[in-house]
């Protein structure tokens, strides 16, 4: 639906290219050994000039800024203001390196916007190496207007793999649950917005709660659970098509969905049997195994990036706290010690580290264990977090957080350099929930 | 042995003359002890004769005869025990005799044991003197070798003096050269003295023959004569100059020559000294520079650091541990004008802050020190923490 093409490099640099020829071959002394261990940790300086538009047609979408706003969400990136751009080229043969090297920027976005017979525009971007007076990348693509913020975050991925080496999780979407309360009733909404939480559209409306939706691998469908009938039952809903399952709809609760990484499993919390405790559910065939026994409550699994453990909160040891159990049952194993209440954990995509609710003295902020030291590091200074979820990339932690106006959505870096929170939503916002990548 | 026997014979008769008596004396005495005792008148007093009984004058008769008998059979007793204790006298005297014997006896064996022991002890004392003898002659023999080593102590004491002796007269025959060098000398000296001396008593015996040539001779005569006078005279004088002359330039030739080796001698030492200063102020020059050159190396390393430390930005969030080594190029003024990643951490952000921070620190500072200017430079960058 949209296309990518990707910009050849401007010959612009042949000259530069000739010097650097000219000093390959040039005989030099003993090389001097210089150590550098100093350094300034922090986020990369980047210039990102407003697309030059054409005049009478402007963009319903400001491209270079919602470019600029991911990459200073991420952490990563220090984008420069734009009121501190020496100039504004908007075509590679128009850019004066050293307006930007005198700043100190080592890159540089350009691009310009074009509004097409049909009406889609065309949008072209480049990236530059300030220093080096090289394009790293450049791209042209056309979308229609519905589409330019979807093709400006894509362009922040690009840029973003281009200056990291690491895949961007800003085309990428966030479902979360929004409460809106017209006097003495409640009507809930299941909602899926852009990773910054604009464009957010409705997949589910209801008298009812809706709680904990959770992905599909493949990002094509979301599980959840809904109270329509007065009673939890867990659904599956085709985010395309909008048509839905249900899931599990056991006696007593039926909870916390969470799909296994290949997609044919959901594990989940049931008290069918009593007591609330983990199983895992194979969706072709509906069968239930059940994962964990005894009289404490076991609950909100998460599936280990490989599939073969989950983690759950159980308040076995006396206080909610993470366990983590095989996928094929047996012993669990505590992983959280510090505090009274950990609970809600997700893996990060790598397996390393664990996203958590960590409750300290009434507060319950986001935190992040990482698996190997044990170390649990608290990210957020606000005092009611919840759900928290890792970006599909794992720069980010997405979380409900309240604030004055209820709930809202928020971001972290994985750092905990960058907090901000993503676009304001309407009504109280709860259970967020980061899509996976999308698939190609 | 004769005499004793008289003298035993008279105190035998002596003895028993005053026995009797004694007996005769206690006849008379024992008429008054018969008598009862009566009270004494005065003495006035008419004696009175008594009259007697018969049977006791008888009775004491009888008694005076016992008495007798006693007396008598005492008096032999007593011969006899004389005659006993004469022959114990003899008895004592044979002893006497006897002992005496043995004490001869004795001293004979003394005198022979004593002869013996005097004998031995000569012998002895013999002996001693053969061993005294002896050690004499050892000690002799010793004092013979000490004498001997003395006598080489003093050969070579005297080899030694003989050794001084020859320093001594080396010492003397650089005296002597010394001092031939001083007659020398001296000896010219005199010569010119003696020149000198010869000139004037040349010219006193000139003078005298003069005048007596004056006194004698006509003035033509001493015309020619003070020819001949001046002749000889300037000859001579001509002579001594020379000789003179010869002396000087002898002299002022030795003299010359010992200034030139001296001056030599001097420049040489002189030039070695300076050759030497030399050396030292240009090793000195040499430390002093290469100590400038390493702080100005690391001077301006310090400032290569410092900026690229100051426009390194380091990426949030990147693992601990990462190396990332760069080859730099730049021109003279520092331009960089090539950064090459020769051995990358991995990590594309790190790698890429570590690019952007050599070129940020484009133009790099520049050595005080021209000849300090690397073409390349290579850059590690690792953080510390």
């Amino acid at each position: 639906m949209i296309e990518k093409l990707k910009l050849r490099r401007a010959p612009l640099l042949i000259a530069g290219a000739a010097l650097l020829a000219v000093s390959w071959s040039a005989t030099s002394n003993a090389a001097l050994t210089i150590k550098i261990t100093q350094g300034i940790e922090g986020a990369q300086p980047i210039a990102v000039v407003p697309f030059g538009l054409q005049p009478g047609s402007p963009p319903p979408q400001d491209i270079a800024q919602i470019i600029s706003n991911d990459l200073a969400r991420s952490g990563r990136f220090s984008p420069l203001p734009a009121s501190d751009l020496p100039s504004r080229p908007s075509d590679a043969s128009t850019v004066n390196f050293s307006d930007f090297r005198i700043l100190g920027t080592p890159n540089l976005v350009i691009g310009k916007v074009n509004r097409l017979a049909d009406g889609r525009f065309k949008v072209e971007f480049r990236l530059f190496d300030v220093f080096r007076g090289v394009q790293v990348t450049g791209y042209e693509l056309e979308a229609r207007p519905d589409e330019l913020r979807r093709i400006a975050h894509q362009m922040s991925d690009i840029i973003y793999e281009a200056l990291t080496g690491e895949r961007g999780a800003f085309d990428t979407r966030v479902a979360y649950v929004t409460e809106l309360r017209a006097g003495e009733t409640s009507s809930y909404a299941l909602n899926v917005a852009d990773s910054d939480g604009y464009d957010p559209r409705v997949v589910l409306e209801s008298k009812a709660p809706i709680v904990s939706p959770a992905w599909s691998p493949d990002g094509t469908q979301l599980a959840y659970v809904s109270f329509e009938g007065e009673r939890p039952r867990i659904f599956a809903q085709n985010l395309a098509t909008g048509t839905r399952q249900v899931i599990a709809a056991f006696p007593g609760l039926n909870g916390a969905p969470a799909w296994s990484p290949d997609g044919r499993q959901i594990a989940m919390t049931l008290s069918k049997d009593g007591n609330a405790e983990i199983y895992i559910m194979d969706i072709e065939s509906r069968r239930l195994r059940r994962l964990t026994t005894g009289a404490a409550i076991d609950t909100e699994p998460a599936w280990a990036p490989d599939g073969k453990s989950l983690v759950f909160t159980s308040d076995r040891g006396g206080t909610p706290q993470i366990y983590q159990i095989s996928a094929t049952g047996g012993a669990a194993k505590r992983l959280t010690f510090e505090g009274k209440y950990n609970s809600r954990a997700t893996f990060s995509p790598d397996g390393k580290s664990l996203a958590l609710v960590h409750g300290d003295k009434g507060t319950f902020r986001t935190a992040v264990l990482d698996l190997e030291n044990k170390a649990l590091r608290v990210l957020t200074k606000t005092t009611l977090d919840e759900s928290p979820s890792f970006a599909p990339n794992g720069s980010m932690i997405l979380y409900a957080t309240s604030d004055a106006g209820g709930g809202a959505l928020a971001g972290v870096s994985t750092d905990g350099r960058v907090r901000q929170e993503l676009a304001a939503q309407q009504g109280d916002v709860r259970e967020p929930a980061w899509s996976p990548f999308r698939q190609p | 042995m004769k005499p004793r026997e008289l003298i035993d014979r008279f105190t035998a008769t002596t003895l028993a003359i005053i026995v009797h008596v004694v007996a005769l004396g206690l006849i008379v005495l024992s008429l008054d002890y018969s008598t009862p005792g009566t009270p004494h008148r005065s003495q006035a007093e008419p004696m009175k004769a008594v009259v007697v009984d018969e049977s006791q004058v008888a009775e004491e008769l009888e008694q005076i005869k016992k008495r007798e008998e006693k007396k008598r059979k005492e008096e032999e007793k007593r011969a006899r025990s004389l005659e006993r204790d004469a022959d114990k006298a003899r008895q004592q005297r044979r002893e006497e005799e006897k002992r005496l014997n043995e004490l001869q006896r004795r001293l004979a064996e003394e005198k022979r044991q004593h002869d013996l022991s005097a004998r031995k002890q000569r012998e002895e004392a013999a002996k001693a003197l053969a061993e005294v003898k002896q050690q004499r002659a050892r000690e002799l023999e010793e004092l013979k070798k000490l004498k001997r080593a003395e006598s080489d102590m003093e050969q070579r004491r005297l080899a030694d003096e003989a050794a001084l002796a020859v320093l001594a007269a080396q010492n003397q025959a650089l005296a002597e050269e010394k001092r031939k060098i001083e007659e020398a000398r001296q000896h010219a000296d005199a010569e010119r003295k003696r020149v000198e001396e010869q000139a004037r008593r040349a010219t006193a015996a000139r003078e005298a023959e003069e005048k007596r040539l004056a006194a004698v001779a006509a003035a033509a005569a001493a015309k020619a004569a003070e020819e001949t006078r001046k002749r000889a005279e300037a000859e001579k004088k001509r002579q001594a100059e020379e000789q003179r002359k010869k002396a000087e330039a002898a002299k002022r030739k030795v003299e010359e020559e010992r200034k030139r080796a001296e001056a030599e001698q001097r420049r040489k030492q002189e030039e070695a000294a300076l050759r030497e200063q030399l050396a030292v102020e240009q090793a000195q020059l040499d430390a002093q520079s290469a100590r400038l050159r390493d702080t100005l190396l690391a001077e301006y390393i310090g400032q290569i650091q410092a900026t690229v430390n100051r426009n390194w930005i380091r990426p949030t969030g990147a693992a601990k541990g990462l190396k990332c080594t760069v080859k730099v190029t730049q021109i003279p003024g520092g331009e960089v004008v090539r950064v090459v990643i020769t051995k990358g951490s991995g990590n594309v952000a790190f790698d890429r802050s570590v690019e952007n921070a050599v070129l940020r620190s484009s133009p790099l500072p520049q050595p005080k020190d021209p000849s300090l200017f690397t073409r390349d430079l290579i850059f590690e960058f690792e953080p510390e923490d």
